[in-house]
């Protein structure tokens, strides 16, 4: 078995965040990794909309980002510390949107180890110097340098190692022109390690060390270290040299301190809390994230707490000194693993979990009479401030970035009807959790829904001039008449536009700079710009069928199949060209490409025929309609739609930009499908053609504008958009009901969209999410999704959802009466009333915990229920909570043969867990039977030792793994009755499949174990298993004998029995089980042999096998934890595996990843890569160069048109 | 990394050979030989004792003491004197056959089949193995077929029998199926002496008939719910598997819907 790689969606949580100005312009970007992968976002500041340019997966774990800048430079360069023992600096070139690797320098062994660097890194603010350090020993310090070509130099590496001493945090201090400065929280652990009574680790202290790089001397110097009293988790830099005092800020738990050099003293303040929190009042409180906002007068910092309420942190300053911090409660946003505070006044947010924000900073949080708490405000030690959170006052949200991450779960039916199957995403994370339905097509935003007075056939929008950016008119067409409506602030009916409006029209478009035409059936009528109106009538009793109308060009075809050109000369007048062309059959259709920049015309034109053909013909005056090349198709022709893309934007010799694309003719042919055939610009041949089946209705083309360059909008039973994005094409559907007609649309409020008719409504619609595979549907839920179930006759979801760390809502009522009840009483006699009023305010109180978190209960603390979910509309059924610290781990919906027809749900529990170390306090098997599918009927409870993590039904009766026994449970009266065990699972069954008698038990680190049941002894026998430790998180039967397995390091295996395995192993027959005669480790004594091994490079929570699209093959589906969503699939041919293998290769070799990982390493990671090759990377073929394109093809045999054919070939064939 | 051998010393080389041989030819082990347990070592059928080894080298090894070519004389002896039974009672069947034929009474090829199965099915039973075979799949055929007679009437079962190892997952459809296509033999009882079935009486397979088939059901039924059989036949709980606090007695196949 040989398996493709192919990524669907690509990871969407964020693990770091930068900003600077990387493509050198002032426009400042944002470059976030997620994980393996780099993206450059640009949040465009009018719309407010984050648009991401370039994504690239650098096939290594991205450790650290920084964002670098010389001194005096104007563009920031990328500084990647990854775990290939390396350190990238990249460079972003926006005219061929792609990351250039400068400088690559090795340092040490590869993968993610203790002291080699790449888990720090510093810059120094001004630009001269990088520290990289490891979490342990390791610092490495490089200085940065332009030479006299103002090339980005680099030196070789300074060490600043200390043997024994961990790393928590390393900065850049600002010190202006000094010497370049880095801050280090640091541990020696020295002492700790040789003092055997364990009273030098309990005293070991934290130290705050500055680091200077002597750039005389060439040299870095440890040159001051001192003890921290807290433990701190994070520090900042404060400008310095001309812009401020310079120093850093620790934070540690509960307090953030200001250091610096020199006579300036400490300055501590304490980290304000939460006024009534529900929170265990002794839990510490740390900031977990911050971001630097600095202009010329000014600077200020927004660091979160880990309850995510941002604090507005400045500092006040006399003569250098720093005097006081001040903190003041800004807003509370969802805890963030990065934020980005950029020049426009937008705050980029991160989200550790969910969604990813961005927010207009509205206010500065100056101007109010809210508190502001300063470290110069008398306070005892250990007390703290107290604020109320309240709802968003400073900060406005603008745009939102869906983020499935983290994936606890995933199932894929088709359980809406809908013959495409649609994804059900368990999310998220404690109050943020969401059920998420995905459904492959773009979003569409309806801007605007109107009646019109009759059922239209077409629509088009034109501009008034050619440099207008926005359309002045959209004109609609009826079967005898045409309405034209002006688009202003309202859309409103005008009929001073010259348009004729008692005829249908064929087409109309802008003519030369500023004049209109109108092809109607009688004519065509061209109106100047000062509303002269030209007209040229059909000859006798011909009548025009067909159009097609350009800038400057215009050809119809009469009844009859001929054809007449017109061409605009310059002084703005449309010329028929003198000879008119006969077809041999009748025109379907016709289209013009747009005029190239800097022309007179588009040479070509073209024309489907009743004939089953295209025809390509040529419009230069050398050879004037002249057939130049023509193409049979299987259908006859709908709609025709030549158009430019897959164009990188370019500046040419005058400064004007353009884009350089491929012409693509598409045709849309009556029997529903889609070709896209490439056109030569010179010959005007046709070759490399692609075919999509779209829909049953024929196909009519649409040429609108995406992100400023053509796309196609192709209409059939359902509408799809063909585009270029980050040079890939995309043929995506629009999850929308049917249109009929289209036209691209821009206004002021909408610059990019579309209007369309269908049936007797005019829409305007936007796309906006591009480059997005599915559509999402968010349900919330109240905790951490584990698992679900779907039942299968009424398809509801039975969902558990557990936290840790957590109050059930009956703890929190409680919690909250007793609070209030202590408030009351703790006021003297004369405040009772007042007190009591407070406590009423208090109990009334409601902050959405989606926002502002829920309480922190402390370890040991779960809160859990039980959900039964309509996954189609995301209506709750029916919910169950389950006691404090009951925690439900698993579930199963059953029947059961003695107990008729009734489907039951079963629901593992775990009692009084405790995670670390582990321990627990017994668990339960919940029954419930689901009562006509729409409610959660109590049965009884069944107490069990340990965790039941898996349950599964086998046979009428139901498989449990309480801990590591395998247990078979039946329906009794008053418990589930156990029937038979197995003990020799070795640690934790986490998963349970069955297949026939077999039963497949994954353990939490041992990989799987086959087990036989056998009905006449019954028992449960062991007879096969893995030779390899997995730590499996999820499983999937592909077939009686094999199974595919991930773990949690990312890896997925697929193993199978050999053929002559035997289910009928015997227990041994001499029946002394002494010691020595126990099997070798315990081990089965036939074993499955692994067929596939692959590093995905995230922790993978669901697999499936299904198809993904109606028609399509079987593929395996994976979801990640960082919101990835990937499939394998089979090739199903020897040539095409060994085409893809040589591609691969050359890949390798050819296009070596950015983060400096090697390919084949990084997908060997734990286990050598067997029998997968990686899509992900074959398809960075697209982004290459083309000369480099061209020598791979050549490599293969092929033309690169080839090769990006077969890319997209093997990808619709099971996915999209 | 390639080992080469230095110099050319011919007995070496031959010495080499000739092990290397003897390795790959070491696995060639006869199947009713030695066996492989289920956790995955060896046992030496040859020997009485029944020795476990770990690996098949340790069993090679054992192979060529002096204790296992001794067992190994006894073991064949043993075969040879079962293979020359064998041909006796051909031998005198032939004969009878034959005799039978002279008097023209019977020349019905299906009663010499019939005869010939009996006798085959009596002999099988006289080697008792101790041991699983993996390829044999007739013997527990027939006695699960056996054990299924329900309400433990089977007494003619030899106690050796009972003690015998753990019949082999004789389950529900596959041993069902199976046990239907089985030959006549199989079915009549071995312990009835010979002379005694008069040759047109000699039953066909019962039909495996839905009631029947209930029947079986049941029994597996009751085994998986863990109710045991004990040597008298009588149902009772297993010790190890819970049952509801009112089910005292298994319930009867009556009440079995």
């Amino acid at each position: 078995m040989f398996l493709y790689n192919i990524t669907l969606q690509r990871a969407t949580g964020i693990t770091h965040a930068i900003h600077g100005n990387f493509s050198g312009t002032k426009m400042q970007e944002i470059v976030v990794s997620r994980g393996k992968i780099l993206e450059l976002l640009r949040p465009d500041a009018n719309t407010g909309k984050v648009h991401t340019l370039l994504t690239v997966e650098v096939f290594g774990v991205v450790r650290s980002l920084m964002a670098f800048r010389l001194t005096g430079g104007t563009k920031d360069y990328i500084v990647v510390g990854s775990d290939s023992g390396r350190i990238v600096i990249l460079e972003y070139h926006p005219s061929k949107n792609m990351f250039e690797k400068i400088h690559q320098e090795t340092f040490g062994k590869s993968g993610c180890r203790r002291i080699v660097p790449g888990q720090f890194l510093a810059v120094d603010p001004k630009g001269r110097a990088v520290m990289i350090g490891a979490i342990e020993k390791q610092k490495l310090v490089y200085i940065l340098n332009r030479d006299a070509a103002a090339r980005l130099t680099i030196s070789s590496p300074l060490e600043a190692h200390k043997a024994n001493t961990l790393v928590y945090h390393v900065v850049g201090v600002d010190v202006g022109f000094e010497n370049p400065m880095f801050a280090c929280l640091e541990m020696d652990y020295e002492e700790a390690d040789n003092d055997p009574t364990g009273e030098a680790a309990a005293n070991t202290q934290q130290t705050l060390t500055f680091y200077e790089l002597d750039l005389g001397l060439n040299h870095v110097v440890r040159k001051y270290s001192e003890a921290l009293e807290e433990h701190g988790n994070f520090l900042i830099t404060v400008p310095g040299g001309s812009d401020g005092p310079s120093g850093v800020l620790i934070c540690s738990e509960n307090y953030i301190t200001y250091k610096n050099f020199g006579d300036q003293p400490d300055i501590r303040c304490p980290i304000p809390r939460r006024r009534n929190d529900l929170d265990d009042p002794e839990r510490g409180m740390i900031f977990v994230c911050s971001a630097t906002h600095k202009t010329k007068s000014m600077f200020f910092f927004l660091a979160q707490t880990e309850q995510g309420d941002i604090f507005k942190v400045t500092l006040e300053t006399d003569e250098e000194m720093v005097t006081e911090i001040r903190l003041k409660y800004f807003d509370t946003i969802p805890v963030a693993t990065a934020m980005c505070v950029l020049k426009t006044g937008f705050l980029f947010v991160a989200s550790e979990f969910g969604n990813h924000y961005l927010y207009q900073i509205a206010h500065l949080g100056d101007d109010d009479d809210e508190p502001e708490f300063s470290s110069a405000m008398p306070l005892e030690e250990g007390d703290t401030f107290f604020f109320q959170p309240r709802p968003l006052k400073n900060l406005v949200l603008v745009d939102e970035q869906e983020n499935l991450s983290p994936i606890m779960s995933c199932q894929i039916a088709d359980l809406a009807n809908e013959d495409t199957p649609q994804l059900y995403v368990a999310c998220g994370r404690g109050p943020k959790s969401t059920l998420r339905v995905l459904r492959h097509g773009l979003e569409v935003s309806e801007m605007a829904v109107s009646e019109l007075p009759g059922n239209p056939n077409a629509v088009w929008t034109v501009r008034r001039h050619i440099e207008d950016e926005f359309d002045a008119y959209i004109i609609v067409s009826f079967v005898n008449a045409t309405l034209v409506l002006s688009i202003g602030e309202t859309v409103e009916e005008v009929t001073d536009s010259g348009f004729l409006g008692t005829t249908p029209t064929l087409s109309c478009s802008l003519l030369g700079e500023d004049a209109l035409v109108q092809v109607y059936p009688d004519g065509i009528r061209h109106i100047r710009a000062d509303k002269r109106v030209n007209e040229w009538k059909t000859p006798g009793k011909k009548t025009i069928v067909r159009c097609a109308v350009n800038q400057r060009q215009v050809v119809i075809a009469l009844t009859g199949g001929e054809l007449v050109y017109f061409e605009m000369d310059p002084s703005g007048q449309l010329n028929e060209y003198t000879e008119r062309k006969e077809m041999s059959a009748d025109v379907v259709c016709m289209s013009l490409a747009n005029v190239p920049p800097g022309e007179q015309r588009s040479r070509f034109l073209a024309v489907g025929l009743v004939d089953n053909t295209v025809r390509i013909i040529s419009l230069d005056p050398s050879d004037c309609l002249q057939p130049l090349s023509m193409q049979a198709l299987p259908a006859q022709p709908e709609s025709l739609c030549i158009v430019e893309m897959g164009g990188v934007e370019k500046q040419d010799e005058i400064g004007e930009k353009g884009t350089i694309g491929f012409l693509y003719l598409n045709i849309g042919l009556q029997n529903g499908v889609l070709l896209r055939t490439v056109l030569d610009p010179i010959t005007g041949d046709l070759s490399d053609t692609r075919t999509r089946y779209l829909g049953s209705r024929p196909v009519k083309l649409f040429r609108v504008k995406m992100q400023g360059q053509d796309a196609v909008l192709a209409m059939s039973s359902r509408s799809w958009l063909s585009y270029s994005y980050q040079s890939r094409f995309h043929l995506t559907p629009l999850s929308y009901e049917t249109l009929e007609y289209a036209s691209g649309f821009a206004s002021e409020q909408c610059p990019e969209g579309i209007v369309a008719i269908s049936t007797n409504t005019l829409r305007i619609l936007a796309l906006e999410k591009l480059g997005a595979v599915f559509n999402q549907v968010a349900f919330p839920l109240q905790y951490t999704p584990r698992k679900f179930v779907i039942h299968p006759e009424t398809s509801h979801l039975i969902l558990i959802e557990t936290d840790h760390n957590a109050y059930t809502e009956a703890t929190k009522a409680q919690r909250k009466q007793q609070m209030a009840e202590e408030m009351v009483e703790a006021a003297g006699e004369d405040e009772r009333e007042l007190a009591a009023e407070m406590a009423a305010a208090f109990l009334n109180e409601n902050l959405p915990e989606a926002i502002f978190g829920s309480p922190k209960a402390g370890a040991g603390q779960w809160a859990s229920l039980v959900r039964l979910i309509n996954p189609i509309q995301g209506l709750t059924l029916d919910q169950v909570q389950l006691e404090q610290n009951e925690a439900a781990f698993s579930v199963a919906v059953c029947r059961f043969h003695n107990a008729g027809d009734d489907w039951y749900v079963l629901v593992g529990v775990a009692r009084d867990m405790i995670l670390n170390p582990r321990s627990v306090g017994g668990g339960f098997i919940y029954t419930y039977r689901l009562a006509g599918g729409e409610k959660l009927e109590f049965v009884h409870k069944t107490p069990v030792e340990d965790v039941p993590l898996a349950i599964a039904p086998f046979q009428g009766r139901a498989l449990v793994g309480v801990g590591k026994l395998l247990r078979i449970y039946d329906m009794g009266k008053k418990k589930l009755l156990r029937k038979c065990e197995n003990k020799h699972v070795p640690n934790l069954v986490t998963g349970i499949h069955t297949i026939g008698q077999r039963v497949i038990v994954s353990d939490v680190q041992e990989s799987l174990f086959w087990v036989r049941y056998r009905r006449n002894e019954n028992q449960l026998i062991i007879f096969a298993d893995d030779t390899c430790p997995r730590w499996v998180t999820t499983a999937c039967l592909l077939d009686y004998d094999t199974m595919a397995s991930a773990d949690k390091f990312g890896n997925i295996t697929i193993v199978r029995l050999p053929p002559n395995t035997s289910d009928d192993v015997d227990e041994d027959p001499t029946g002394n089980k002494a010691l020595w005669d126990r099997g070798l480790l315990n081990g089965a004594s036939q074993k499955a042999d692994v067929i596939v091994n692959y590093h995905v490079g995230e922790t993978i929570l669901s697999l499936q096998k299904t198809t993904l699209i109606p028609g399509g093959s079987e593929s395996l589906v994976y979801t990640t934890l960082s919101g990835g969503i990937g499939i394998l699939v089979p090739f199903t041919s020897h040539e095409d595996h060994d085409f893809f293998q040589h591609l691969e290769m050359h890949m390798r070799s050819e296009f070596p990843p950015m983060g400096g990982r090697d390919h084949l390493s990084f997908r060997s990671y734990y286990f050598p890569v067997k029998n997968v090759i990686d899509g992900d990377l074959c398809e960075q073929f697209n982004s290459m160069e083309p000369h480099k394109q061209k020598s791979v093809a050549e490599e293969l045999d092929r033309t690169p048109p080839e090769v990006s054919k077969k890319l997209e070939d093997i990808r619709t064939r099971y996915a999209f | 990394m390639s080992f080469k051998r230095e110099g050319d010393d011919r007995s070496q080389l031959n010495i080499l050979k000739k092990r290397r041989v003897a390795d790959l030819l070491s696995n060639f082990i006869p199947e009713d030989e030695a066996t492989l347990l289920s956790n995955g070592r060896y046992t030496c059928l040859v020997c009485s004792f029944r020795p476990v080894f770990d690996t098949v080298d340790m069993l090679t090894v054992h192979r060529k003491g002096k204790r296992h070519l001794e067992g190994l004389k006894f073991f064949y002896g043993k075969k040879a004197q079962l293979k020359h039974e064998i041909t006796k009672r051909k031998q005198e069947q032939f004969v009878q056959a034959e005799d039978e034929r002279q008097d023209g009474s019977s020349s019905a090829p299906l009663l010499a089949q019939t005869r010939y199965l009996t006798h085959h099915a009596l002999l099988r039973t006289v080697p008792y193995n101790s041991c699983h075979r993996r390829n044999s799949t007739k013997t527990e055929k027939r006695s699960a077929s056996s054990a299924l007679e329900p309400g433990g009437t089977t007494c003619s079962r030899t106690p050796l029998e009972h003690l015998g190892p753990p019949k082999r997952g004789a389950e529900s459809c596959e041993g069902l199926s199976s046990s239907r296509g089985c030959i006549s033999g199989e079915e009549s009882h071995p312990s009835k002496p010979k002379g005694e079935l008069p040759p047109a009486a000699i039953p066909e397979p019962e039909p495996m008939t839905a009631q029947r088939r209930r029947e079986l059901e049941h029994y597996l039924k009751l085994k998986s719910d863990g109710w045991r059989q004990d040597l008298s036949g009588q149902w009772v709980k297993d010790q190890n598997v819970e049952f509801d606090s009112d089910e005292e007695e298994p319930p009867s196949l009556v009440n079995v819907p």
